[in-house]
């Protein structure tokens, strides 16, 4: 007897982005999927390892913010040590905001000089030969050689307060394994211009004024381009100001009102559901007050901007009043304004920077706490792309039983397949056709949120992606690849 | 990206790889800035570095490429017998370059 | 004074003291010669043979092997260099061994070893054992990178002499077998002696791990060895 034998989700498809857009009987736009292979196994593998080397582990998720898994490992086992939010020492404190303020910097300049800014100088549509970094490095020279060292300043904070740029081991359960030397807090402060805390924060700012000028000039095309209204959210300080290492959690619909009232991210499960779909690895996380249907929302930079009350550094502050005056001070749900709020952020950055290694604390020689041990602890962090979700169980010989992982890309399923409908609904139109121009604006629209895909990073300019096209009766019409 | 602005500080840049195809025991070459596209984040030409090297930093250091040959890129897979004598022979040849 | 003894490793003329072993009287003279099983203090038994120099063409174990008057030590040459770093990857290809996430990183004789030894891939299939990681009171026991020396059943016993870590089983299913009732009275203190003792991190003091930084770990910046090399250094240029 013959049988049929179904292995779902069948989109694994390595080294690409793949999307597939479904339409109606119209021929017009009913449903765009983005699929991503982001099954990675963690969550299984660290099952019986003992809960210190979970930071150290858990960080290979990724090679571009591993510092974000790092430090939301180490903060689920404070918990588990019984040193938990506010309980570390000064210096401890201060040295991981320090490492995860350099690893905003490093990534948000990675993100927007060397990948996405290609695509604004030079519009959507031009050549891939010269829609890259190389292109910009040899027409825009000044904008390259900024974006190359104010990634390099980020990462030797990272360098300096995890050991190594990539992978280091500065966080442990209870505190930080290293404080930085006079020397090493001086190199960052007074070497001779520019790599100094002062020059990257004038470029973060020039960074920001590059921004405006695009938009100035174009500003129909990224103003229209992928907005949708969505929820945001993201981590607040109790103050409701901008923090990318620790605070509540908040959620603001597309309207401003709050659905999520600063509440402790220890009780996350109470709040947010995951959802599990046959065509995707990835899950739906939603807010469960609003349900599977209305409650997802968006994370990152934009989320980031939209739930906070302001920003606690001077110059970022400025920034971001012009920022919300733009959208008469309601949430910004603009896909390329993500790119203005990250160089907002880049620059809140670098002043966090300064005032971090101008604190005596940074110095400091008491290192590691230690508490009352518990059996569960959820750790929070905002790392680039937006929050990330940790959360563990133990057992009473302190190994790890349970993992839970909710990284950004997973939080912000719902709204690349959102940005993705509009892009191919503003582009097929009609004829029912995957056009040059379709492709690259697909591109585009990840790029805003997330450009540390395994299909986004590969190549520059011509970015892995496949794009599939579906009539209504789900056969193939067309599919093309870049 | 970053490479270009380490090679800004040296006079003299000597990029050491494997080769895929071409002659044993190895490539000795000086190479010329010049821009390729054909690349990724991952992989970017010596020719390109040297290319970001000047355009960006103003920089124009001698920069050589010693390639050396090797025959089964699998991952997990050690050197090939012929590719360690390739490498013996090329790291001989480095030294005496170098002093 | 006892009379010294006359003896050469790989030519270069050595004293030893009369008793010493091959691996004692190298290290007395400067020349560093690779242990794993073996730690100062204990007593040898030459069981990982990482050790093995030859000598009239046998190969013997220098940390349990006298030195003799006269006798011709190779000990770096191309042929016994080989035959250790076969040793080194064979145990590697046993085992579990991830370096990356693995909190003895940096201060592991195993993983120092095969950066001396530059070992890149090993020569033999790995063979990805099912180990388990066993749990008692005040630490845990990684069999995934346990490398059977033995260094924990000899270091380590109660105050009245008995032995808390033992062999159990044969060969390729040679395990170390630990007696609970007694490992559950052991300190603190002697869960870190333990993970001391261990060269690779298959003892786990609880709690606490990744507590050096990156730069101050043992082998950060020299290589296994080199403590007894640059020795020798010293004592040429005075």
């Amino acid at each position: 007897m013959a049988r049929k034998i179904t292995i779902e989700p069948v989109t694994r498809v390595e080294g690409h982005g793949k999307v597939t857009i479904h339409l109606d009987d119209q021929g017009r736009v009913a449903q765009a999927r983005f699929h991503v292979v982001e099954f990675r196994g963690f969550e299984r593998f660290v099952q019986g390892r003992p809960y210190w080397e979970i930071p150290v582990l858990v960080q290979r998720l990724c090679g571009i913010c591993p510092v974000s898994h790092h430090l939301a490992g180490a903060k689920a086992m404070d918990v588990i040590v019984g040193v938990g939010p506010g309980k570390l020492t000064p210096t401890a404190e201060k040295m991981r905001r320090l490492m995860h303020y350099g690893q905003m910097l490093q990534s948000h300049a990675l993100h927007f000089f060397h990948l996405a800014s290609p695509d604004l100088l030079f519009g959507f549509d031009a050549d891939p030969k010269v829609r890259n970094i190389i292109g910009v490095a040899k027409t825009h020279k000044d904008i390259a050689v900024k974006g190359v060292l104010l990634r390099k300043f980020g990462q030797e904070i990272i360098k300096a307060t995890a050991g190594k740029k990539i992978h280091g081991t500065g966080a442990i359960p209870g505190g930080i394994n290293k404080s930085l030397t006079p020397e090493e807090r001086d190199y960052f402060l007074k070497s001779p211009a520019p790599f100094n805390v002062d020059t990257m924060i004038e470029w973060a700012q020039e960074a920001v004024q590059l921004f405006k000028k695009i938009h100035r000039e174009n500003r129909e095309v990224i103003d229209n381009f992928a907005h949708f209204p969505s929820n945001h959210l993201s981590l607040v300080r109790k103050d409701g100001a901008l923090d990318f290492y620790h605070g509540v959690l908040r959620a603001v619909d597309a309207e401003g009102r709050k659905i999520l009232n600063d509440v402790d991210y220890q009780d996350y499960l109470e709040y947010i559901g995951e959802e599990v779909r046959t065509y995707s690895y990835m899950k739906f996380p939603y807010l469960k007050k609003l349900g599977k249907e209305k409650g997802w929302y968006r994370v990152g930079p934009i989320a980031r901007l939209n739930t906070c009350d302001f920003i606690p550094s001077p110059r970022a502050q400025k920034e971001f009043e012009e920022y919300k005056a733009y959208t008469g001070g309601k949430p910004n749900n603009m896909t390329l304004h993500s790119h203005w709020a990250r160089l907002i952020e880049m620059l809140h950055a670098a002043e966090v920077i300064k005032d971090l290694l101008n604190d005596p604390d940074i110095l400091g020689d008491k290192l590691v706490k230690k508490g009352r041990k518990k059996h569960e602890g959820v750790g929070l962090i905002e790392a680039p792309r937006g929050t990330l979700f940790h959360h563990y169980r133990i057992n009473e010989d302190d190994q790890v039983t349970m993992a839970n992982l909710i990284v950004s890309t997973t939080n912000n399923n719902q709204a690349y397949n959102e940005a993705v409908r509009l892009v191919a609904e503003t582009f097929i139109a009609g004829k029912p056709e995957i056009t040059e121009g379709l492709l690259n604006r697909v591109e585009v629209a990840i790029r805003a949120y997330d450009p540390c895909l395994s299909c986004a990073t590969h190549a520059l300019g011509q970015m892995p992606l496949e794009v599939e096209l579906y009539n209504a009766e789900g056969q193939l019409i067309d599919r093309k690849r870049k | 990206m970053e490479d270009a602005l380490l090679f800004s500080e040296f006079q003299k840049v000597i990029v050491v790889d494997a080769l895929k195809k071409g002659s044993a025991p190895f490539v000795f070459k000086k190479i010329r800035p010049q821009k390729k596209f054909t690349f990724t984040t991952h992989a970017l030409p010596a020719e390109a570095v040297a290319y970001l090297t000047k355009s960006l930093y103003g920089r124009n250091p001698e920069v050589y490429l010693l390639a050396i040959r090797g025959y089964e890129f699998e991952v997990g897979e050690g050197l090939t017998p012929a590719a360690r004598q390739n490498l013996e022979q090329a790291l001989a040849f480095f030294k005496e370059t170098i002093s | 004074m006892p009379e010294k003894i006359k003896f050469f490793i790989d030519g270069k003329e050595c004293l030893a003291e009369r008793g010493q072993t091959i691996y004692e009287a190298a290290k007395a003279n400067g020349v560093y010669i690779p242990i794993l099983c073996h730690f100062e203090g204990l007593k040898p038994v030459g069981s990982c043979r990482i050790c093995s120099v030859r000598v009239n063409g046998r190969w013997m174990a220098s940390c349990t092997q006298p030195v003799t008057e006269g006798m011709m030590v190779e000990n770096q040459t191309p042929e016994v260099e080989e035959y250790r770093k076969a040793i080194i990857e064979m145990l590697f290809v046993e085992g579990n061994h991830f370096c990356p996430t693995c909190e003895k990183s940096g201060n592991c004789e195993l993983q120092a070893l095969a950066y001396r030894y530059q070992i890149m891939v090993p020569r033999f299939p790995y063979l990805f054992p099912r180990k388990d990681v066993e749990a008692f009171p005040t630490f845990l026991l990684d069999h995934n990178r346990c490398v059977q020396c033995r260094r924990c059943v000899r270091a380590i016993e109660t105050k009245d002499g008995r032995k808390i870590f033992a062999m159990k089983n044969r060969s390729g299913q040679v395990r170390i077998n630990v007696d609970r009732k007694l490992a559950a009275k052991m300190s603190e203190e002697e869960a870190q002696k333990a993970m001391e003792i261990c060269p690779v991190g298959a003892i786990l003091k609880k709690e606490v791990g990744f507590k050096v930084p990156i730069g101050k770990r043992k082998y950060d910046f020299k290589p296994i060895g080199s403590e007894i090399e640059e020795k020798s250094e010293g004592v040429k240029n005075e």
